[in-house]
């Protein structure tokens, strides 16, 4: 009988402390493989003269036949990540068989995002470059598939530990979330088999640029136009290194000294202060705005132009 | 204890002729069996009994011992005695008693109790407090028959453990 630990996602903040506490939990395997099972019965009596006399029965022996097992440990996450990161997923891959077997493992996510398996060489549930290495194919089947290579049926060596390093990729929407599903098979019963999942959750920028003008409407040349520029980010991930550039429109001349960040003034010359016109852009408005916070950061830039 | 030792030995070397008249030989044989479930197209469920050659944990294997006095002289007292063996534990519910007396050993044969056996063990309260004992403690059966077993007279056990 196998005794199964309840599945639980572990949360974000205790995905650290998990990883380097994820205990390898002792599974009752069945007996041995091969054991033989051997019973033989004995019979005491006395004879009518008080004599003590016995026999043994013949000796009945069952053998233990193999049964595969497999355990993937533990539910990672959701953890929550940007487009463009490398989580690395720990988990404890265990035969809960009775005999010595190999255990395939794949990772597949469902989003189609890029995942690799990693052998967590010193068992850390941290990635380490120079040592931890992609899992391969070494149960002799010629499957292609990677396995858990030679584990046991009881103690240390009936575990194994690896790291399910998945990719964001870049360009990933804001809000959008996958679940990588790691199913381990036995390779002496591919009926047996287990499965763990890492659930992502992405955060990213969303920058929205919203432009106004005044006075709107038709207007005679000569006329002075306020153009304001509200620059914000509704993703729920902070943005950085936000740039703002504008033209200035065509049948219109920029009016010097006219650009303002948040309300405050800025010079137009290419200079210490974060704005600029025809500096780091010919005949364009530069803003670095730079960091905008999540859920609401915004920024507001206006310039005025006079038409030709 | 030489002289019964000698009688064995001499029934096992088939010189029956050699031991007296009324010397007593119980024999007994045991027999392995696993218990194969089958559910019908109606979905009642079947148990048949196969040979226990080979099993996997969790299977049921049903031991029986039959007893028998292949002698020529009256069997007193006599007593079937099975270790559960190594690798299985005992279904408690299973052990045939119909007009035996069974008894257990939860130590091995040291020491025996009326089966099924109690132990005792201390409670949350600290208090002393017997309970049944845990299947996996029993290590060793016997029944105990009510009366002799004449020539030719048999009887049948049975107990069944469930494969670790």
């Amino acid at each position: 009988m196998i005794r199964r630990l309840t599945k639980g996602g572990i949360g974000l903040a205790v995905l650290a402390l998990a990883m380097t506490v994820l205990a390898v939990p002792s599974w009752a395997v069945g007996t041995r493989a091969g054991t033989n099972i051997t019973n033989t019965a004995r019979v005491d009596f006395r004879d009518v003269n008080g004599n003590a006399l016995f026999q043994l029965s013949n000796t009945v022996s069952t053998t233990v036949s193999q049964v595969g097992g497999v355990v993937v440990d533990p539910n990672n996450g959701p953890v929550t990540l940007d487009p463009g990161d490398v989580f690395y997923f720990p988990h404890v891959v265990t035969n809960a068989g009775n005999f010595d077997d190999y255990i395939n493992l794949t990772a597949v996510s469902a989003g189609g995002w890029p995942v690799t398996i990693y052998r967590d060489v010193n068992g850390d549930g941290v990635y380490q470059p120079a040592l931890d290495i992609p899992l391969l194919d070494s149960a002799g089947d010629a499957d292609a598939i990677p396995d858990s290579g030679f584990l046991s049926d009881s103690g240390a060596g009936s575990s194994m530990r690896i790291l399910v390093a998945v990719t964001v990729p870049a360009g990933t929407a804001d809000g959008a979330g996958d679940v990588t599903t790691v199913t381990g098979t036995s390779v002496f019963d591919p009926t047996k088999t287990d499965i763990a999942t890492d659930t992502i959750n992405v955060t990213s920028p969303n920058v929205s640029v919203v432009k106004s003008v005044a006075p709107l409407g038709p207007q005679p040349p000569g006329t002075v136009l306020t153009y304001t520029i509200v620059v914000t980010n509704n993703g729920s991930a902070a943005a950085s290194t936000v740039v703002l550039t504008d033209p200035i429109p065509a049948n219109t001349t920029y009016q010097a000294g006219t650009i303002t960040y948040n309300a405050a003034a800025r010079t137009d010359g290419g200079d210490a202060d974060n704005a600029d016109y025809n500096a780091t852009n010919p005949g364009q408005i530069t803003v670095a705005i730079g960091a905008l916070a999540a859920s609401g950061g915004t920024a507001t830039v206006t310039f005025q132009v006079r038409i030709n | 204890m030489s002289r019964s030792r000698a009688a064995v030995l001499a029934m096992s070397l088939g010189l029956t002729a050699w031991a007296s008249a009324n010397t007593p030989t119980v024999e007994v044989a045991v027999t392995a069996h696993k218990e194969v479930v089958t559910v019908d197209a109606h979905g009642k469920k079947a148990v048949t009994l196969v040979p226990a050659t080979e099993g996997k944990a969790g299977d049921t294997i049903v031991y029986t011992l039959r007893a028998k006095n292949a002698g020529t002289g009256t069997a007193v007292d006599p007593r079937i005695e099975d270790p559960i063996p190594a690798g299985t534990v005992l279904v408690v519910d299973s052990v045939k008693h119909d007009g035996y007396r069974v008894e257990a050993s939860l130590d091995g044969g040291s020491t025996w109790q009326a089966f099924p056996a109690s132990v005792t063990r201390k409670n949350a309260a600290g208090a002393i407090e017997t309970v049944a004992a845990p299947a996996e403690s029993y290590t060793t059966l016997r029944w105990v028959l009510n009366g002799p077993l004449e020539p030719g007279k048999g009887t049948d056990v049975s107990f069944k453990v469930r494969i670790r």
